[in-house]
């Protein structure tokens, strides 16, 4: 089975989407428009994604998720934590960790949480935990 | 006849058109290819453009697009019975809505993830630029009027739902501040949030706070129009906060919301086995307005929204990993907004009355049945919510809670982004002040749709709303009829068949003028001078969306013989704005992690 690197977006880069129809994450323009659009400053996820995206094998799935999302994050928390042997709460820690803002998950095990470090470290943790596959 | 039959004959509907329709669009119209490498992974910058899992990236998209808007449309339009109501919601969100949403997704990830309003530019001509930043001008600007009004007509009809709705605004701050510090999960929060704005209805519920004695000492003709004021109020210091301090965490609350009330929705009918008490078609008292053309302009978000192309083609396909993931995402996209549309009339049918005069009573004419729709609502799935054993008085706070709360992000996103087209608009006439001030440019999103909230008098308050919805339900077409337009001289110029793209289009800008011009001719006869001159505005702009459709369709069809040449299977060509913004990192296609189809990560 080929491995998924999840990516927990921080509190300011993730887009507010549950505005509905009218407001939801909309862009009016590619160009012109866009420069009055203040966007908030982008966390460091994508510097992390990309360091990890040249790093890693192409059959490592590599995702960006909103820290809403909970919908898709949580089952793919407890697949992992489970797969893992974790019950209980274990499990539940693990799933917390995962679900913080800004936090790294390999086959839905948490190896950071809460804050993304350097991109080379995320590529080395991520490379430590796939290393046994 | 039993809601929850009806609401399982639509599903299977649903399905059907999903299961055979889309596919049919996605082989023949659309000619999706797996091996197209698109934006996400040709401009792969992990911020804007991401490969997403396509489940991901519905959860995204159907949080964009499902809100107030196929609540409150679905709501007024049982007025001509259920049947043409649900017909329409069905036949649209198969075969236009489905077409629409689909094909901006599609037509966008084969031009390198551009937007809708720039595509327009690029596949029409440079006008249809400028017109499409005059429709979403209005657009926005009477979304904002008339969710003001919703939420204002909510406030009066249940004071019990102030005190929860107001301190959702400092509670969603909290809970924002407490996750951007801790860096914590943003789940935890969010449930105690909702749990405790559910807590607060029971505080609501004991101090109900009405505004009566404050509008009448303040002067206003009805206390609703307080509540405009004080919510544009709110939406000019909200609208320039940052996101992640009060829209992002108040998101995370209406996210579980929304999933509640379809869960509320769904259980309710089933349990209390609802029938249907309004007619299937109802006899429409002599003056009403006829459900051709106004049906299809009442009901737009539910059947078909033009809004839509703006998510599918702004920030949905910039993250679609493969191409044929815009079927999935798109058309199901707008399956789950029919749905809650769908759930909208079985409230407002089976939910809100116990016998067919009950419902008569509250659909006697359509000035009150545009007044009392949103609240016919709230009191349906409030209905519902007591099948499931929740009090009436405190299910009844909770539907308003849950109304309202949609209705004010939508403002709060509605005020921002109109902000932007005003500061877009000052650049492209040359007003520096209102491109650069953001103060003048909020001030002005704000004052004209508070204008159009407030001064369409000289007719009876519910009748005004009906209309002034109805002019947002046009706007919001038309949007969809540009997209539309885009998606159908696409689709010719690839010599493949356009008539499935030709038939919504062909029929919203039939209804939409029809309805204009009939609306037009009743508001000069009857003096209003606020919604003629509006109308008439809109009018002209349909005119010139129906003129740049068919000349560029023509030109299209003109062209079908000649020799196209096809996309770069690669996605390669101009790199987008973005990715021009992202130099470091532009493209990503040569990056060593590619696949035999340069796509990554699969």
């Amino acid at each position: 089975m080929s491995s998924r690197v999840v990516l927990v977006r921080g509190t300011r880069s993730a887009a507010p989407a549950a505005g509905g129809c009218c407001g939801g994450d909309v862009r009016l323009f590619d160009e012109g428009g866009g420069a009055h659009r203040h966007p908030p400053p982008a966390d460091d996820v994508g510097a992390v994604y990309r360091a990890l995206r040249s790093a890693l094998p192409a059959d490592v799935d590599v995702q960006v998720v909103s820290p809403s999302n909970w919908l898709w994050l949580l089952p793919e928390l407890v697949r992992g934590g489970r797969r893992r042997g974790l019950r209980g709460a274990a499990l539940r820690r693990s799933v917390r960790a995962g679900m913080a803002v800004s936090s790294v998950l390999v086959d839905g095990v948490p190896v950071a949480s809460g804050g993304l470090p350097e991109p080379a470290e995320v590529v080395a943790l991520v490379g430590r935990r796939l290393a046994p596959r | 006849m039993p809601a929850f039959v009806v609401g399982a004959v639509v599903g299977i509907l649903f399905f059907v058109g999903y299961r055979y329709y889309s596919s049919y669009l996605a082989r023949r119209v659309y000619a999706l290819d797996p091996a197209f490498v698109t934006p996400a992974h040709r401009f792969n910058d992990g911020v804007d453009f991401v490969p997403t899992n396509k489940h991901v990236l519905f959860g995204h998209h159907f949080t964009s697009v499902a809100g107030a808007a196929p609540i409150v449309g679905p709501a007024i339009a049982v007025f001509w019975g259920w049947g043409p109501a649900l017909a329409w919601i069905v036949l649209g969100t198969i075969f236009a809505a489905g077409v629409h949403d689909f094909g901006s997704l599609a037509v966008s990830v084969r031009h390198k993830a551009r937007s809708i309003g720039t595509l327009a530019g690029e596949v029409i001509n440079g006008r249809a630029r400028m017109l499409f930043l005059a429709i979403i001008f209005f657009l926005l600007t009477l979304v904002n009027a008339v969710f003001a009004v919703v939420i204002g007509n909510l406030f009066v009809a249940n004071p019990g739902a102030v005190i929860p709705i107001v301190l959702e605004i400092p509670l969603a701050i909290f809970i924002g501040i407490y996750i951007y510090r801790t860096r914590s999960s943003a789940l935890l929060p969010s449930i105690v949030g909702v749990l405790v704005l559910y807590a607060l209805i029971l505080v609501g519920n004991a101090f109900p706070i009405s505004l009566d004695g404050w509008a009448e000492a303040l002067g206003f003709e009805q206390t609703r129009n307080l509540w405009v004021v004080l919510l544009f109020a709110y939406t000019w210091v909200a609208s320039r906060i940052p996101v992640w301090v009060l829209l992002q965490p108040r998101d995370y609350i209406n996210s579980h919301q929304l999933f509640i009330a379809l869960g509320v929705i769904a259980l309710g009918v089933i349990v209390g086995m609802d029938t249907i008490e309004a007619p299937v078609v109802n006899d429409v008292p002599e003056g009403a307005p006829s459900f051709f053309p106004f049906l299809f302009i009442t009901i737009a978000c539910g059947a078909i929204s033009g809004f839509h192309s703006l998510v599918a083609s702004g920030t949905s396909s910039k993250q679609l990993d493969k191409e044929t993931d815009a079927r999935y995402v798109g058309y199901m996209g707008a399956v789950g907004e029919g749905s809650l549309a769908t759930g909208s009339v079985l409230a407002t049918t089976a939910g809100v009355a116990a016998t067919q005069a009950d419902w008569e009573a509250l659909y006697p004419d359509f000035a009150t049945a545009s007044g009392g729709a949103t609240g016919n609502f709230v009191n349906g799935v409030a209905e519902f919510a007591n099948n499931l054993g929740v009090p009436l008085d405190l299910a009844t706070i909770f539907a308003a809670v849950v109304v309202i709360s949609f209705a004010a992000t939508t403002m709060d996103t509605g005020v921002r982004l109109q902000r932007y087209v005003v500061q877009e608009i000052g650049e492209l006439t040359g007003i520096r002040v209102l491109a650069r001030n953001l103060t003048l440019a909020t001030t002005v999103a704000v004052v004209i749709p508070l204008a159009m909230a407030l001064l369409p008098g000289g007719g009876e308050a519910g009748y005004t709303f009906g209309v002034l919805w109805q002019l947002f339900g046009t706007t919001n077409q038309l949007t969809a009829g540009l997209a539309l337009s885009v998606i159908a001289v696409w689709v010719t110029r690839r010599g493949r068949n356009p008539v499935a793209v030709l038939v919504p289009l062909v029929f919203l800008l039939v209804m939409t003028s029809w309805a204009l011009i009939t609306n037009l001719r009743n508001f000069v006869e009857a003096g209003q001078w606020v919604l003629a001159p509006l109308d008439a505005v809109i009018f002209v702009l349909a005119i010139w969306l129906m003129v740049e459709a068919a000349l560029s369709l023509r030109s299209a069809f003109r062209d079908r013989g000649r020799a196209v040449p096809a996309e770069d299977p690669t996605g390669g060509g101009e790199e987008s704005a973005v990715a021009r913004a992202n130099p470091e990192h532009g493209d990503s296609t040569a990056g060593p992690t590619e696949g035999p189809g340069g796509r990554a990560g699969r």
